[in-house]
């Protein structure tokens, strides 16, 4: 029979030349597409268009307030909110607590409160233009400068850009408020990050 | 008495051999993790999530009478002659002062200013009326680890009648692929893309599918730094603006554990992405972390090891 040494050698044999540890996968990075611009790309399609409502009054801030709440992928507000006509900042905070919506708002012409809401997505409806309302879809970079797009529901289809410094001191003239929901808007335009080889 | 170790080549030796590699053969098959048969099963959604993807397209600015690509305000007393306008009437509150562009108006309301925190990782679920996709809802509801991930993240869900999913996602994830998953970084780049038949078949598969590929991705974040939650507004600093001073009087920007994922924050700014799966509090607790390749490779080793040591004492026994 086999002496002890060989049966050593052959399990030896057997057990020996086992393979190298697998090397970790090797993941290549993909160039990010440019940025949305605006951040808040609503389709055209879904523009709400303003209304006049049962008092014969325009009901931008409600427009305004059903954009916003299309942007966060929240039809069920858009079904359910059953206000018109004209409104004001206060009313609009008490209907949204009554409404069981958490929300943040500057009254304060705060251009930093819009750079939030632009980097988290959000967009914001603010007071803009003469006794009117409209949706804050972002910050747009064109040649170096940065403009507000804005959403106005009587001109849905289109985002109207104004320049950063002049927006913020026109928003103050127009009261300065803006208002955004705080909660998770839709996604981002996804796209492949990486790829592993 | 012989001292030597010769080995003859024969046939039980031929055959050793290849039972040797058989063996082999048969142990990584079974076990080989192929860290990428995941993603090529994936192929269809990733396919569609190409870098270069042009499901974005250039809002139509300015008015549709073709007038010039301009700000329309160039000046207030403008601005009320342009706009013709359906009476849209906010109504002010009585003791509103007048206010002129420039005036700065005397604060007389608290305001509420937003938690400052980074943005957060997206989750989006695509589902119909089938049981999988009801069974994959009802995972991120129930299961513990998912649901933990969910509160971290921007959750949403789209059904193939949900405008914005047929507006904005309807070329990526198509209606075939339902359920699907997306797990996406805060600007979109992909992280996870599970649909169709790729999809496991539990919450805890689905968990683990997430986290491996969450730590592949994170392998390329060097290469990816982006300032995500930094206050830095950039344009104010431009301007001379004393952003520390107005920041800390007005902004809380010191971040309470409560605003970072894993309950801990980082200690400098550089944009970071925080970590989301913390291994230090999973469930896993390990002394060493390894796939099962690796496991039985280790343990072979050890094996081998442990019978060449045999060998050569024996060798060394019978010499003395």
């Amino acid at each position: 029979m086999y002496s002890f040494q060989t049966i050593l050698t052959l399990l030896l044999i057997v057990t020996a030349g086992c393979a190298e540890l697998t090397s970790p996968p090797v993941v290549k990075p993909l160039p990010a597409p440019p940025r949305e611009q605006p951040i808040c790309n609503l389709p055209a399609s879904l523009h709400v268009r303003n209304w006049l409502g049962p008092e014969g009054q325009g009901s931008c801030v409600h427009a305004s307030l059903k954009n916003h709440a299309l942007w966060h992928n929240d039809f069920a507000f858009v079904a359910k909110w059953p206000y018109g006509d004209g409104d004001y900042a206060t009313r609009i905070r008490e209907r949204l607590d009554a409404f069981g919506y958490d929300y943040a708002y500057t009254e304060r012409y705060d251009s930093r409160f819009l750079d939030w809401c632009d980097r988290n997505r959000h967009g914001a409806i603010i007071w803009w233009k003469p006794a009117h309302c409209c949706t804050f879809m972002g910050w747009v970079e064109r040649d170096g400068r940065q403009y507000a797009a804005i959403l106005d529901n009587n001109y849905p289809g289109k985002f109207e850009l104004t320049e950063r410094e002049q927006f913020v001191r026109l928003w103050a003239g127009y009261g300065g408020f803006a208002l955004c929901f705080v909660k998770s808007p839709t996604i981002a335009r996804p796209f492949k990050s990486y790829e592993v080889q | 008495m012989e001292r030597d170790v010769r080995i003859k080549l024969s046939l039980g030796l031929v055959t050793i051999a290849v039972m040797h590699a058989v063996l082999l053969a048969l142990v990584f098959t079974a076990l080989h993790f192929t860290p990428d048969s995941q993603h090529r099963d994936n192929r269809p959604l990733l396919d569609n999530l190409s870098a270069n993807d042009t499901l974005y397209r250039e809002p139509t600015i300015g008015a549709p009478m073709a007038t010039p690509l301009n700000p329309i305000h160039p000046a207030l007393e403008e601005v009320k002659h342009q706009i013709p306008c359906i009476p849209c009437t906010p109504i002010a509150p009585v003791n509103q002062p007048a206010r002129l562009p420039l005036a700065i108006p005397a604060p007389s309301v608290t305001i509420a200013q937003p938690a400052v925190s980074p943005p957060r990782y997206q989750i989006a679920l695509f589902v119909d009326s089938t049981t999988r996709s009801q069974a994959l809802l009802n995972w991120w509801n129930t299961d513990p680890q998912l649901q933990s991930l969910k509160s971290k993240c921007d959750f949403q869900v789209y059904t193939p009648t949900n405008s914005l999913y047929r507006t904005r996602y309807a070329n990526l994830v198509p209606i075939e692929q339902f359920p699907a998953v997306l797990f996406l970084r805060p600007d979109g780049g992909h992280i996870h893309a599970a649909g169709g038949n790729v999809l496991p078949a539990t919450a805890s598969e689905l968990w683990k599918d997430l986290q491996a590929s969450y730590e592949l991705s994170r392998s390329v974040q060097s290469a990816q730094t982006q300032v995500l939650h930094s206050a830095d507004s950039g344009l104010l600093r431009e301007r001379g603006y004393n952003w520390d001073a107005a920041i800390q009087q007005q902004l809380p920007i010191t971040q309470s554990p409560e605003d970072c994922l894993d309950g801990s924050c980082p200690t400098d700014n550089s944009g970071r992405l925080l970590p989301l799966f913390d291994r230090s509090t999973s469930n896993n607790q390990a002394v060493l972390w390894a796939n099962a390749q690796e496991i039985v490779t280790f343990g072979l080793f050890a094996i081998a090891g442990l019978l060449g040591c045999m060998l050569l004492g024996v060798v060394i026994l019978r010499r003395t």
